[in-house]
């Protein structure tokens, strides 16, 4: 659309990526830069595909009910079927994208602290018939040995997805960016137009001929879609899986204040987020505090809200529109 | 696709609509024909915003039925209702607060007619509207950064941005200054000479008298009468309806 | 038999009702969403834990000094609550969203992930006449939440207080031009409430055990009953509670414990999606 300054963000975002894809490829043993910035881009996906639906207005504080289900239709298809992990892994998106359906259909009419409530209370639905249906499920003792993701060959190389971490960190840093750009397109396309009118007054878009009720459903579906498959693919990364573990109201909470913090109506913002927050609560809060460390989200949460509700990526740039005038 | 006055545009046939326990509508039947300027005015509380929320499709009548140009778009849903041809304004405004005004018009460039792509081309239909309404120096500022008069004439510019062929206009000249008010008056003679179909709520009855064919009153959800407007205004009911607000047809005289 | 499980569901269900009193009280004054009430609540328990256990105090003892605590605390929420924008709904649950974890973890961080039960001494009141038990829990809790209602009730319906209160929940502008200081009466909810709460929770130590992470139930429970009987109607929260707390006990009985969570979250769906318009006492007018 229209550029109002000149745009720095191309040329930083052209900086970052040759870091995180040009060093690695020298530095071989940096084994926990791998694990938590893989893990960081793991959650920065999460992010995204949480505010997919975040970006048309609703907040959802159940989007652990996706992350689980996903999780459970992975495992369970690759126990019982014996299928490939990348094959379950798309089996738990769908997963993901039935409740999602179940959603729209019963919270259409609801909206704000409703709607975040609402969520909130469907995550018990599957977290409970799951974590009792032991025969088919396993029940609360959950499922361990769950494989890693095989290997692919690749002309010639093997990328050892499975055990090597580094290999896993860019098979990582490759989700992200596949997520963050549908995310991109989610905000600058002629259907992120919609969203946003949406977002901004949705009785106004009606009647100017956006479809309200359509488009909220496809973002809802592929916000579900996307975190079914991060569930699915988590279960393969951590090899076990346990309704508590999938379920858990962390998992709802991480996405949301990682956006909340990174601005949620920026393309980077969830990323952002994710990039900042995970490794600071990875490298200074979890060796400080190792028990309650998770409290560090809800801090930033608070703060988010009260100091910087359009998050730190538009914090900084309005900074930086005042510098220069 | 020509169509022709006095055919009927739209048609409300004993429309009724109760609120929580509350009836807000009775029982309003009204035919507006191509190219009419038809204006509704009423007391507060009347239910002539009502009447545009289920013509639009915000509402969903409890009684009767719609009618547009033969289609019965009565469960329509609203973005079905604008590709039919119907736009509207609101009473308070709603811009979209963080996009700019030339955005806020685009939008409805964009979404206002199915399949409509984006496209430099459509850049400039957005800027035309804007200096239609005398919005082009505005065109970079964010919606909620706009005054109150300047979002009145945004309102007017997205909703025509869909392109309609019936417009309903929500009171546009409510709190104006008397040249506003003249410049309302020209726009909605203008319109209608581009071929549209205009109903007005105009509460205060300041473009009333000077612009419409045809005037309707409206009292406790019911039509009281209708016809020209010279007679409605004497009409004794209407007169004591509109009691302590009531406005001598000589203020008007003065203001333009 | 019966009468057994009446007593059960009689006692759950009246501290239910005082749960759900202390969270309806805030939301209707200051339509602020506190989704970390249960955390509150449990804070009051493990406070009301430390003192049984460590100062030796006795139970009745601990409950003023609690009350005194989340009193103090409660006015903190308040203050920062303040400075919360519109939407004020959505964002006082996403903030105290927040502080939910934090108070999560910092409960485990001191107190661990261990169940813990503030004891009970005495024996239980066997009425043999009629074939069953009331624990001195039970009784106590039926007893004091009973009182708390009623106090609450008094304070409501016959003071002039409670009338300024009742207005701000009705209609907060209105309440404002009619010359009510509806800050203050924000202040004197979250009061209220924080008493409240600081009542609930050494209660519910003694009946149930005290968990980090057992915040959500109690929550849910507040909000599920704060949208059946509408924020600040006294007798219709009591009467939400004792049914929440039957419906409760037959699922536990005929169900099993844990598909406890799953009925409550059904339940809350169903009175979310029953209520459109709102929840409290009076409806909106439509806007349009």
């Amino acid at each position: 659309m229209m550029k109002r300054k000149p745009d720095l963000s191309p040329v930083l975002m052209l900086v970052l990526l040759v870091l995180f894809l040009v060093w690695p490829l020298f530095a071989k043993e940096a084994v926990l830069y791998f694990r938590v910035m893989g893990m960081a881009c793991f959650y920065g996906a999460l992010a995204f595909s949480w505010n997919l639906y975040a970006l048309t207005g609703a907040i959802s504080l159940g989007h652990a009910a996706f992350f689980g289900l996903g999780a459970y239709g992975s495992v369970l298809a690759n126990h019982y079927w014996h299928i490939s992990p990348y094959l379950s892994i798309l089996l738990g998106g769908l997963m993901g994208a039935v409740y999602g359906f179940f959603w729209n259909i019963t919270f259409r009419n609801l909206r704000g602290a409703r709607f975040a409530l609402a969520t909130l209370a469907s995550v018990e639905i599957p977290k409970v018939i799951i974590d009792n249906w032991d025969t088919f499920t396993f029940g609360s003792l959950g499922l361990v040995g769950i494989p890693p993701l095989p290997s692919l060959e690749l002309g010639g190389a093997v990328l050892a997805f499975g055990k090597s971490l580094r290999a896993q960190y860019y098979f990582l840093f490759l989700f992200m960016l596949l997520i963050g750009c549908i995310h991109k397109r989610a905000i600058t396309s002629r259907w992120g137009w919609a969203i946003r009118s949406i977002r901004e007054d949705e009785v106004a878009a009606a009647t100017l001929g956006v479809d309200v009720a359509g488009t909220r459903f496809q973002a809802l579906m592929l916000s579900a879609f996307l975190t079914g498959l991060c569930g699915g693919l988590y279960v393969h990364l951590l090899g076990l899986v346990e309704p508590a573990l999938v379920f858990s109201l962390h998992l709802s909470a991480l996405p949301l204040v990682l956006s909340i913090f990174g601005g949620r109506y920026q393309f980077y913002g969830p990323l952002l987020g994710a990039l900042i927050l995970y490794p600071v609560d990875q490298f200074f809060f979890h060796s400080w505090v190792p028990v309650g460390h998770a409290a560090l989200y809800g801090l930033v949460v608070i703060a988010a809200l009260l100091f910087f509700p359009r998050g730190i990526g538009a914090w900084v740039q309005q900074r930086m529109k005042y510098a220069w005038n | 696709m020509g169509t022709a006055a006095n055919e009927v545009c739209l048609e409300l046939r004993h429309v009724g609509i109760d609120f929580q326990r509350q009836c807000v509508l009775r029982d309003v039947s009204l035919t507006i024909r191509e190219q009419e300027i038809v204006s509704v005015i009423g007391p507060n509380g009347a239910g002539k915003t009502t009447i545009f929320g289920i013509v639009c499709g915000q509402l969903r009548p409890t009684r009767g039925s719609v009618f547009y140009r033969g289609h019965d778009i009565t469960r329509w849903p609203p973005h079905r209702i604008c590709h039919a041809g119907i736009g509207r304004t609101f009473q308070i405004a709603r811009p979209f607060p963080e996009m700019t005004a030339l955005e806020n018009v685009l939008i409805g460039v964009w979404f206002g007619k199915q399949g409509n792509p984006p496209g430099r081309g459509r850049n400039s239909e957005g800027a035309e509207l804007l200096e239609l309404v005398g919005l082009s120096h505005k065109g970079n500022v964010p919606a909620r950064e706009l005054t109150l008069s300047e979002l009145r004439r945004l309102e007017v510019a997205r909703a025509l941005a869909t392109k309609p062929r019936l417009l309903l206009l929500d009171e546009i000249a409510a709190g104006l200054s008397p040249r506003a008010i003249a410049q309302a008056v020209k726009l909605v003679k203008a319109l209608r000479d581009r071929g549209l179909t205009l109903i007005l709520i105009d509460h205060f009855l300041n473009l009333t008298a000077r612009v419409s064919d045809r005037l309707v009153a409206l009292d406790q959800g019911e039509i009281i009468i209708e016809g020209k407007p010279a007679e409605v205004l004497e009409y004794p009911e209407v007169v004591s309806a509109y009691l302590g607000e009531r406005q001598r047809r000589g203020e008007e005289e003065e203001g333009a | 038999m019966l009468l057994q499980f009446l007593i059960n569901a009689l006692s759950l269900g009246s501290f239910y009702a005082l749960v759900a009193l202390g969270f309806s009280l805030i939301f209707g004054v200051t339509r602020a969403f506190n989704l970390a009430h249960g955390e509150l609540v449990l804070l009051s328990g493990y406070l009301g834990y430390a003192l049984s256990k460590y100062l030796h105090v006795p139970f009745l003892l601990t409950l003023p000094i609690c009350m005194l605590c989340l009193l103090f605390v409660a006015l903190l929420l308040h203050r920062l609550l303040r400075r919360v924008q519109e939407p004020i709904e959505l964002n006082t649950l996403v903030i105290t969203f927040g502080l939910a974890l934090v108070l999560q973890n910092c409960m485990l961080l001191f107190f661990s992930a261990n169940y813990r039960l503030i004891p009970c001494t005495g024996a239980p009141f066997e009425l043999s006449w009629a074939q069953c038990t009331v624990t001195r829990t039970q009784a106590m809790l039926i007893a004091l939440s009973l009182l708390a209602t009623a106090l609450v009730y008094i304070l409501l319906w016959k003071t002039f207080l409670g009338k300024a209160l009742r207005a701000t929940i009705q209609d907060p502008e209105a309440a404002r031009l009619a010359g009510i200081h509806v800050g203050r009466m924000s202040l004197i909810a979250f009061g209220i409430g924080g008493m409240l709460i600081g009542l609930a929770g050494p209660l519910y130590g003694r009946t149930a055990y005290l968990h980090p992470f057992g915040g959500t139930e109690a929550t849910l429970i507040a909000i599920i009953i704060t949208i059946f009987a509408g924020a600040g109607r006294v007798r219709s929260i009591l009467l939400g509670g004792w049914l929440l707390g039957s419906v409760e006990s037959l699922a536990i009985f005929t169900l099993g414990a844990s598909w406890r969570d799953l009925v409550s979250g059904v339940l809350l769906i169903v009175l979310l999606l029953l209520t459109p318009e709102g929840w409290l006492p009076r409806q909106a007018k439509p806007s349009r």
